[in-house]
């Protein structure tokens, strides 16, 4: 058999009273491509980041290459041949590509005169061809390249050493088709010249396509590895929660009467080099998919719906009985019934350091006060409420949102917008980063909520999701619709991809 | 035991500044008992209180929202000039509403540099302290003098209860109203308030304008106290609310955990430990060392970090 590259063994980690990790013990060779996976919280983040010492294990050791190891801190760990990609933005604003991509080690780059920029650009500029990015430029500052470029250049720049062990981090969520390909052949190579990926990802499909084998973590404990011949998503997904679940869990065909009344309607959006002449209606009751690359302007065109971006020109418009109301405004979205879930759930919907009850009743304070008097009896029924409602695990509704895992996360964001009764929902990938068994609420809220007659655009980066879940999809690349598709149609992949590239 | 720790961590945190009050008081009690504890050095510590714990108050709203507040002392000597000059020429039966409407004004016109100018709060309030104390200084001259019937109200019984309005009040518009509860979650996440339809431009201004009420109410409270205008009033004030807000346990970085009570309580540490140190007869200029350490030793213990390097 092949060589072992690392051997983990009866790893603990604890914060306060919680078991992130608890005697997890298993071996990755070399050469291997191993996945990691788990719903949200059941250990996987901490496990890498005890690998690469981020954080340091209460007890348990790491044998690396043969030898027992600990790392100090990342840097330690790259020295050691141990880099790693995470999922959050990782470059800094204000210096140059080729600044980020040799950031610490600039010595590389050391000239006659000190540090050589021209050395440094290009030698940038060969690790980004090598790696498949050659469309980046070295010397661009990286604050006008898209997250999926900055993302590339910590690709490149955790590869600067070539790595033996590299950890990716639930990187690619956040990635287009194009971006999340560059990984994959990254990880081929790895493989070929027999070093070792550590992969972890919320994405089945995903990891059943390019991991050789799959660990299993739940609640932080070592469940089972799966090896390539056994893997299947409904399998791993039964594995990760411990109880059978449908792989079907997305929504049955429905006949959605075809002419219900407009709620909602875009006209002509133009916004600087990002969306052209795009206009789109929602119907009640449905659920309209946008797709396309992460860079085609959707997430905009979402901003845009929700009045948190002005459009260049065009006019967005709810309608309630007939009578259209112009949206320019996010409180004026809002007075109109629209509700925005972004893709950036901490940074825009949620106030992470303020408690659940805060976050449910801010846009629903109407409903709580008399007078000027806010009743905090009443703030803490609704928010009891919607917490019961959508089943988000928390102590008690005080806790702070920070406390939470990404899917409750979600499901706070989600009762903020029903507290306030809003009718239509504009859900900038609503799924992103949650876990399978929270996903599966997602979706079975989604569907009764339009069959209470709210009106839902979703807006997925995950092709399945996308057909599965719409009653209509639409297609955007490079700003311009370029498709339309009925549910009745019978959508396929294929259908998507030829108008999404 | 340690669930009823999680539960209650916020409760607990929240009475270190109380217990830190006590000790300090017990302290001075024990070493200086007789002077420390007599009714003219007690009526003395709550006067001197008195007016940092009204400026504390407003700039608690200002800090709830994540800003910082430097204009309290010059804003007082323009509000009393201003006030002042309009009296003399109409009437003096209107210096209370005078003083606190002007206060708002600045308050008002500090907030819209801010929030209009898009200029970092704590420059704005420094220019308006500068500008304030200035245009004091130039209006100033010494027959400026509280008119008698005011004096009489220099009593211990009217700054207890004027301290007892604006702190209930306020405690009221902080916890159980929209003003209060919305500037919080600015502090918190001003994008995701913007997105929850929260309009932050109107809800900063509005906290502008309490800080100017208070510090309306302080000038009336100082000019009772004091006997006239002089080119020295509100000196100071604005770096000794800050340490007295910070002290009494107001978070540096706004938020959720903001409290008025941070105000009350800090304003008597830190003049119980003004008044204790002068009591032991110790240098005003050791005085203010400690002061600075005592401030330091505060920030560093509660300083939020984790929130610091996620902005930074």
């Amino acid at each position: 058999m092949s060589e072992k590259m690392i051997t983990l063994k009866n790893m603990v980690k604890t914060f306060g009273s919680v078991k992130a990790v608890s005697e997890v013990s298993f071996e990755i060779n070399k050469g291997e491509i191993r996945a990691l996976i788990g719903e949200n919280g059941s250990g996987k983040s901490t496990l890498s980041s005890l690998i690469t010492g981020a954080q340091q294990a209460d007890s348990g050791t790491i044998i690396y290459k043969g030898k027992e190891f600990s790392s100090k801190g990342i840097v330690d760990a790259k020295e050691h041949g141990i880099a790693v990609l995470l999922q959050e933005k990782g470059t800094l604003d204000g210096l140059s590509v080729a600044e980020n991509i040799f950031l610490g080690t600039e010595n590389k780059c050391s000239g006659r005169w000190g540090i050589s920029r021209r050395k440094m650009n290009q030698k940038a500029g060969e690790m980004l061809v090598s790696i498949g990015a050659e469309s980046i430029a070295p010397e661009r500052i990286v604050d006008s390249l898209s997250f999926e470029e900055r993302k590339l250049i910590e690709v490149a720049r955790a590869l600067l050493d070539d790595p033996d062990l590299l950890i990716v981090d639930e990187t690619t969520t956040a990635l287009s088709l194009e971006g999340r390909n560059i990984i994959y052949k990254l990880i081929e190579k790895m493989k070929r010249e027999n070093r070792t990926v550590i992969f972890i990802s919320h994405d089945l499909e995903e990891i059943v396509k390019i991991c050789d084998t799959a660990t299993v973590l739940r609640d932080g404990k070592f469940i089972k590895t799966v090896n390539k011949n056994e893997m299947n998503p409904d399998y791993l997904r039964t594995l990760m929660i411990g109880r059978e679940l449908d792989g079907h869990y997305y929504m049955n065909d429905r006949n959605i009467q075809g002419e219900c009344e407009i709620v909602l309607k875009a006209e002509n959006i133009n916004l600087a080099n990002k969306l052209r002449n795009v206009s789109i209606e929602l119907r009640r009751g449905e659920i309209l998919g946008l797709g396309g690359l992460t860079e085609c302007g959707m997430h905009e065109l979402c901003k845009v719906m929700f009045g948190a971006i002005c459009p260049d020109s065009g006019t967005v418009e709810v309608f309630h009985d007939g009578m259209g109301k112009r949206i320019c405004s996010c409180s004026d979205a809002i007075s109109n019934k629209v509700a925005y879930l972004p893709k950036d759930r901490d940074a825009e919907s949620l106030f992470t350091g303020a408690s659940i009850r805060d976050n449910i009743t801010v846009t629903a304070i109407e409903q709580v006060k008399t007078g000027i008097y806010i009743s905090p009896q009443k703030e803490e029924k609704l928010a009891q409420e919607y917490v019961k409602n959508l089943s988000v695990k928390c102590n008690n509704e005080k806790q702070f949102v920070s406390e939470l895992s990404g899917g409750n996360k979600q499901k706070v964001v989600v009762g903020k917008w029903l507290a306030n009764n809003s009718e239509i929902l504009i859900m900038d990938c609503p799924t992103r980063g949650i876990d399978v068994g929270v996903k599966k609420a997602i979706y079975n809220l989604m569907e009764k909520l339009t069959s209470e007659g709210k009106s839902i655009i979703m807006v997925s980066e995950e092709m399945p999701e996308l057909i599965g879940m719409s009653d209509r999809i639409i297609v955007l690349k490079n700003g311009k619709v370029t498709g339309t598709f009925l549910r009745s149609q019978r959508v396929t992949e294929n259908d998507l991809v030829g108008c999404i590239i | 035991m340690n669930r009823w720790y999680q539960d209650n961590k916020e409760r607990i945190a929240g009475l270190f500044p109380v217990i830190g009050l006590m000790c300090l008081f017990l302290l001075f009690s024990v070493t200086a008992g007789d002077k420390f504890l007599s009714p003219f050095n007690l009526s003395n510590i709550v006067n001197q209180a008195c007016i940092i714990m009204v400026t504390g108050i407003g700039v608690c709203f200002i800090m709830s929202h994540n800003n910082l507040d430097l204009s309290c002392g010059g804003a007082m000597a323009l509000c009393g000039v201003i006030t002042y000059l309009m009296c003399e020429k109409i009437s003096f039966i209107f210096l209370i509403p005078g003083c606190i409407i002007v206060g708002m004004l600045i308050g008002f016109l500090t907030g819209c540099i801010h929030v209009y100018g898009r200029i970092p709060a704590f420059l704005a309030g420094f220019a308006m302290m500068s500008l304030g104390r200035g245009i004091s200084v130039i209006s100033v001259d010494h027959k400026m003098r509280t008119p008698g019937i005011y004096k009489s109200l220099n009593t211990v019984g009217f700054y207890i209860g004027v301290l007892l309005v604006v702190s209930i009040i306020a405690i009221f518009v902080m916890k159980y109203t929209r003003i209060g509860k919305y500037n919080k979650l600015i502090g918190v996440n001003p994008i995701t308030a913007e997105m929850s339809g929260i309009n932050v431009n109107r809800y900063k201004l509005i906290a502008f304008m309490i800080n100017g009420v208070t510090i309306g109410i302080a000038t009336f409270l100082t000019l009772i106290r004091a006997g006239a205008i002089t080119n020295t009033t509100g000196n100071g004030v604005e770096t000794n609310t800050l340490i007295a807000v910070v002290i009494g346990g107001m978070p540096l970085a706004g938020g959720s955990k903001s409290k008025i009570g941070a105000a009350i309580v800090g304003a008597l540490i830190f003049t119980v430990l003004q008044n204790g140190l002068i009591i032991w007869q110790m240098n005003a200029d050791w005085i203010n060392v400690i002061k600075g350490i005592v401030f330091l030793i505060i920030v560093i213990l509660t300083v939020d970090r984790k929130h610091m390097t996620l902005t930074a």
